[in-house]
């Protein structure tokens, strides 16, 4: 079953389409990564979905529950991480759990125990008394996520929670998010970062520009540019002859000299390469360095769009 | 269950306002601080602190204007000299009474305009955003945020009118005519507040306009501090401060302090009510139609 289904989807902001008819479908129970560079409409999509926007055009469903008609419904099941941390910065990472637990319906003993939990799971139960104003950059960024899961949401909204943060807090915060799905939630991630997308997702979407311009598995979309991988190697020795050797070895697709370099596009990195040393060492041939690149998220992006998803 | 739980919402709002406007050294300095600070200069230039410990014997004696009671200190010839000298009691009743009267209304609506603030406050800072995730209705999310505008108000002017009496022993008339001002003078400055911020369309404009309008306001409303005539003739002055609710606000503390009749305190606070109800009718729908339009 899809815990989230868009159709269509649809916003501007005068004359610029900042979501231009989007749909997509995100299974219960999986990561669903939105990956996307700056200004590519990812918290405008989010903003819809949480009914803080009202859409130009298009609905979504979100556990069965129109965004346009059944708001209250579908903020009952929510959790919502925004992007820019919105905390009260004056009051204590304590105070601020119990106060959005309250503004989720929860009270009395049940909310202090979920409290205690959330803080327990953020890692701040030491300094859970100190001013959130106080804290760095990363310790806020839990609490900005805490503050979304007290209420135990079956669906939960996570913009970019990563942004600006230093790399273990970075790690804590991947690490509760495949936490979260395993505790059977399902959550939408979004994310500049190819490798947070790559290492989370079930499935994503690659948005630009307000569309999506594909989604799938990882392996779906790294199908899209081929699926190869490809190796650039040196040798000292003969290239042409080599050349026309390793053209012959299966699983070589492609075996060209560029400045110099021998560049393969392989089916299989792993199976190929003792096949290229073997054919190198009966040659006569020394291969002095070996590069390896798999396909990635960021070749996908560059093939789509022939932008690098970094400089947006 | 709906209403109930819609209900604890907005008084966890609240709550939550309070607490933080309560635990800003700079606010509590402000609302509080700063106008028991002036009116004890006050007090201690006149010189009188000490002698106006006694219980003021003559209230209803000769009202003394600010002039008049600066011109005796000063030893200067006084402009009218009808008036008696300046005795300990009337001191109290007519300079430092006045003046803490005054700096009260001037800083509750001070406090009120900054209370309501927050609304845009938290709409800059994703905090409201936010709170419109959450299975929250509008209407509570709003109602929290006025409510803790009127409390914070309330506060500030019980605590300031305890105070005040304690320390400068201001008779500010019998416990019904100081709760009714009080709750007049709360009611309009939480309705003014709220109506002020609604016309405003975020902090940068706020920035660059509340300072100006809440001290314009203010002085006005705090002329009959400086023009209490002992004639009885109506100075133009006090009919300029009845243009801004603070005006009001002021009159009644110093009816109070007059040991004017319950009944005039209440249809003073009556006028405080129909401000209080114009500005809430304006300001309310003004946010209601900015954060519920869907
Ligand atoms: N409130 C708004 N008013 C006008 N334009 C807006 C508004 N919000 C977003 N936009 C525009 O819509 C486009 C999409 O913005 P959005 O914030 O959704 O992108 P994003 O993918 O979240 O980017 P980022 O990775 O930088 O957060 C941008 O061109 C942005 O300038
Ligand atoms: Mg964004």
């Amino acid at each position: 079953m899809n815990a989230i289904e868009i159709e269509n989807l649809q916003k501007s902001f005068g004359t610029r389409r900042a979501v231009d008819g989007i749909s997509l479908a995100v299974r219960q129970g999986e990561i669903f990564s939105l990956l996307g560079p700056n200004g590519a409409g990812k918290t405008t999509t989010l903003a819809m979905l949480s009914t803080l926007l009202r859409p130009d055009g298009g609905d979504a469903r979100i556990l069965g529950h129109s965004i346009k008609h059944e708001s209250a419904a579908v903020k009952a099941s929510l959790g919502v991480v925004p992007q820019d941390i919105a905390l009260y910065m004056d009051l204590t990472a304590r105070e601020n759990l119990d106060f959005w637990g309250r503004m989720y319906g929860l009270r009395g003993g049940a909310l202090r125990q979920r409290v205690d939990e959330v803080l327990e799971m953020i890692g701040l139960t030491e300094r859970q008394k100190d001013p959130v104003g106080k804290y760095s950059g990363g310790m806020k960024r839990r609490v900005n996520i805490g503050a979304a899961l007290l209420h135990k949401p079956k669906v939960i909204y996570m913009d970019e929670p990563t942004v600006g943060i230093d790399p273990q807090s970075r790690r804590s915060i991947l690490d509760s998010v495949v936490a979260l799905k395993e505790q059977g939630m399902t959550v939408l991630y979004t994310t500049h970062y190819m490798e947070e997308a790559q290492e989370l997702s079930d499935h994503l979407a690659i948005m630009d520009s307000g569309r999506l311009i594909a989604s799938g598995t990882q392996q779906e979309l790294i199908q899209l540019v081929g699926g190869l991988d490809r190796i650039r190697l040196a040798i000292n020795g003969d290239v042409e002859r080599v050349l026309a050797t390793w053209r012959t070895i299966t699983g070589v697709k492609q075996a060209t000299v560029e400045e110099g370099l021998l560049m393969l596009l392989v089916e299989d990195s792993n199976q190929a390469l003792p096949r290229l040393f073997e054919s190198a060492a009966a040659a006569g041939v020394r291969i002095t360095s070996v590069e390896i690149q798999e396909p990635n998220l960021e070749a996908v992006f560059l093939h789509l769009t022939g932008r690098a998803l970094r400089d947006g | 269950m709906e209403g109930t739980a819609a209900l604890l919402k907005t008084f966890d709002i609240a709550r939550k306002d309070l607490l933080r406007s309560f635990r800003s050294a700079f606010l509590l300095m402000f609302m509080f601080g700063i106008p028991l600070l002036v009116t004890g200069m006050f007090a201690l230039m006149f010189g009188n602190l000490q002698e106006s410990a006694s219980p003021p014997e003559t209230a209803d004696a000769g009202q003394v204007s600010m002039e008049a009671a600066a011109a005796a200190l000063l030893d200067v010839q006084s402009p009218f000299p009808e008036r008696q000298p300046v005795s300990s009691g009337n001191m109290v009743t007519n300079v430092i009474g006045p003046v803490m009267g005054g700096m009260l209304i001037f800083f509750a609506f001070f406090t009120a305009v900054s209370a309501a603030q927050t609304i845009l406050k938290e709409e800059e800072e994703g905090t409201l955003p936010r709170l419109f995730t959450t299975p929250t209705s509008a209407a509570a999310i709003l109602n929290g945020k006025f409510l803790a505008v009127g409390l914070t108000v309330l506060v500030q002017i019980s605590l300031l009118l305890a105070a005040s009496a304690l320390i400068f022993h201001i008779p500010w008339g019998s416990l019904a005519s100081a709760a009714l001002t009080a709750l007049g003078a709360t009611g309009a400055a939480t309705g003014f507040g709220i109506f002020f911020v609604s016309l405003l369309k975020n902090m940068r404009q706020a920035g660059a306009v509340t300072g100006g309008l809440l001290t314009l306001t203010g002085m006005l409303g705090m002329m009959p501090v400086f023009a209490s005539s002992a004639s009885g003739e109506v100075s133009p002055l006090l009919l300029v401060s009845r243009c801004v609710p603070q005006g009001w606000a002021v009159n009644g503390l110093l009816l109070g302090l007059h040991s004017a009749s319950l009944g005039e305190v209440a249809l003073n606070s009556l006028a405080l009510l129909i401000w209080t109800l114009a500005f809430l009718w304006i300001g309310v729908r003004r946010f209601r139609q900015r954060y519920m339009k869907g």
